[in-house]
């Protein structure tokens, strides 16, 4: 394997700043604790593509990958339960189907996580850009606030 | 196609579109395909979590415009679908024409399909509260974006698609405090509607869809051919020295200008105005005269705008059952009426302060003409024809990033894990 260096530069600050909390209160060494991080978050990202023609995810197969990923996630959605950020947690009665799940014939986009990074990055320069010139009105938040949302079955 | 680096930047998302490249940014990330959303369910009388399909519809007078990501590569679709509708009437043997319903509308057909109909109906044109209201105009609509997700690999479901959708609209009808009373009234019936579409292919096979607006973002047409041009993948602005950017969008119904200039800062990114209007009537003054040269040749032939339309650009009439080149009308038209349009760049080409991008079906008609006059008037890199494949649709393709932007900005205020799309494989 090689020895060369690996850049962080363009890790964001805040991981890093996480890392660097999580090496004081575990006395892991940074490399140590990269390599947890990287092997978590691989399993993580192969769940992000499309799986390939013989329906790998990541090359491996998806039952043993979601048996991997359950001891990596158990404790983040534990977190996520705790705080309410579960997502649609708290949008549906119990039993109750979501009103549009993800066409079933799609090749399934898996939901991920946005670095944050390229979130500030795209929404402060276009973003920005389209506040100055008023545009990227919601219609949505436009009758929220004037209270009309209607809503009439075909 | 080739890009020239003077007038589309390397890195700007119309110069990936033109390699036809995965659009995915530096760091390998694909665009935004679909998003959590929470939409209003008045019989519950509380918010509903769903997942919205980002779509971006350029709303022309000539055509649907229609730009979506595809549903498993990272390539955007667009479709280009000509303002047309007919009722269906029922065929006899042989291949039938796909055939559309909308809630329970009559059959009908849209389109080319509907330019070979007997009885084809003019839809509306002219500014968006003239136009959506009209019951047909809406189910042309709803087949059209059928068409594009049918188009971009989606398929038919039991399942409701919500909609995510970027709505380009005439571009005097949005001001710095969105969009006009007329407008917001003409979208309500359509927002948060759940529309069924019925579709039968040429070969009988029978397909319903279930569509619904959650969201729609109003922008002004025109401004949408800058932002490919202005942008990167990365959603930043491209290094540019061009400080005044016009973009010239001759259309079908209409002929506008947006002028955006790029006031820039000694530290930061530039500030951007923008100014759009409108400069005259688009190709439709061509095809109009055009109807009215074969109607004195031919007193028998009485072609609707979308038909004289449809001539102009095919170069083709039926004339006696055959289908006949009327290229020497058509270039009688042009040689006399485009100096009309030309007339009104005049100003704009001698006025060199100005980067002119040439945008819209018109230009690929007006092709030769106009760039002729350009060439003798303007220097290399002070213009830029948008290539041909791009230039009907481009407006559309500007209004698919900006659903990109305001689904990231809902998403940051919601604090949600993200829907992407597949990265480049």
């Amino acid at each position: 394997m090689s020895s060369a260096p690996i850049s962080l530069r363009n890790i964001p600050p805040t991981a890093l700043h996480i890392a660097q909390s999580l090496c004081n209160q575990t006395h892991l060494s940074m490399a140590d604790l990269l390599r947890q991080a990287l092997v978590s978050g691989l399993l993580v990202e192969a769940t992000r593509f499309a799986p390939d023609q013989e329906g790998k995810l990541g090359g491996q197969d998806p039952a043993v990958l979601a048996r991997a990923l359950r001891r990596h996630l158990s404790s983040a959605i534990d977190l996520l339960i705790q705080y309410g950020e579960l997502p649609y947690q708290g949008t549906r009665e119990p039993g109750e189907k979501s009103r549009q799940e993800p066409n079933p014939r799609m090749e399934h986009p898996a939901a991920s996580g946005l670095s944050e990074g390229q979130q500030a990055l795209f929404e402060r320069a276009i973003g920005d850009d389209l506040e100055m010139l008023g545009l990227g009105m919601s219609f949505a938040e436009t009758l929220e606030s004037a209270e009309v949302s209607p809503e009439s079955s075909a | 196609m080739l890009t020239d680096p003077m007038t589309i930047h390397p890195s700007s998302f119309l110069a990936r579109l033109c390699q036809q490249e995965p659009l995915t940014t530096t760091s390998g990330q694909a665009l935004l395909r679909q998003i959590p959303f929470q939409r209003w369910e008045s019989s519950s009388g509380r918010k509903v979590q769903t997942t919205a399909t980002l779509v971006a519809v350029d709303n022309g007078n000539d055509a649907f415009k229609g730009a979506i990501l595809h549903a498993h590569s990272p390539h955007l679709c667009t479709r280009r679908i000509v303002t047309a509708y007919a009722p269906a009437r029922r065929l006899g043997t042989g291949d039938g024409i796909t055939t559309w319903q909308v809630n329970d509308s009559e059959p009908f057909w849209i389109g080319d399909d509907a330019l070979q109909a007997a009885r084809i109906e003019s839809l509306p044109i002219g500014m968006t509260h003239d136009r959506l209201p009209d019951e047909r105009y809406r189910r042309y609509l709803f087949a059209c974006l059928v068409e594009l997700l049918l188009s971009a690999g989606y398929e038919a479901s039991e399942a409701e698609y919500d909609l995510y959708l970027s709505f380009g609209i005439p571009n005097e009808e949005v001001s710095r405090l969105g969009v006009n009373d007329a407008v917001r009234q003409a979208l309500i019936p359509l927002f948060n509607t759940r529309s069924t579409i019925r579709r039968t292919d040429e070969q009988g096979q029978i397909t319903t869809w279930a569509l619904r607006f959650v969201e729609v973002n109003p922008y002004p047409q025109t401004f949408g051919s800058f932002v490919p041009w202005y942008y990167t993948m990365d959603g930043t602005p491209v290094d540019t020295s061009i400080v005044k950017h016009l973009t010239l969008d001759i259309g079908g119904g209409q002929f506008h200008q947006c002028e955006v200039t790029l006031q820039h800062q000694a530290q930061g990114k530039p500030k951007l105005r923008m100014a759009a209007s409108l400069i005259d009537d688009g190709t439709i003054a061509l095809a109009r005269e055009v109807r009215e040269r074969i109607r004195a040749h031919y007193p028998g032939i009485r072609l609707s705008d979308v038909e004289a339309q449809q001539v102009l650009v095919s170069r083709h009439a039926i004339i006696e059952g055959r289908r006949t080149s009327v290229e020497s009308i058509i270039a009688e038209v042009i040689a006399a009426r485009s100096q009309n349009v030309l007339t009104h760049l005049r100003h704009q080409l001698q006025d060199e302060r100005s980067f002119l991008m040439f945008t819209g079906g018109g230009s690929i008609l007006l092709a030769s003409s106009l760039e002729a006059l350009v060439r003798m008037k303007r220097r290399p890199g002070s213009f830029l024809f948008v290539p041909k494949e791009l230039a009907a649709v481009l407006n559309a393709i500007g209004g698919y990033i900006l659903a990109q932007v305001a689904a990231q900005k809902q998403l940051e205020r919601l604090s949600v894990p993200l829907t992407r799309g597949e990265a480049s494989r």
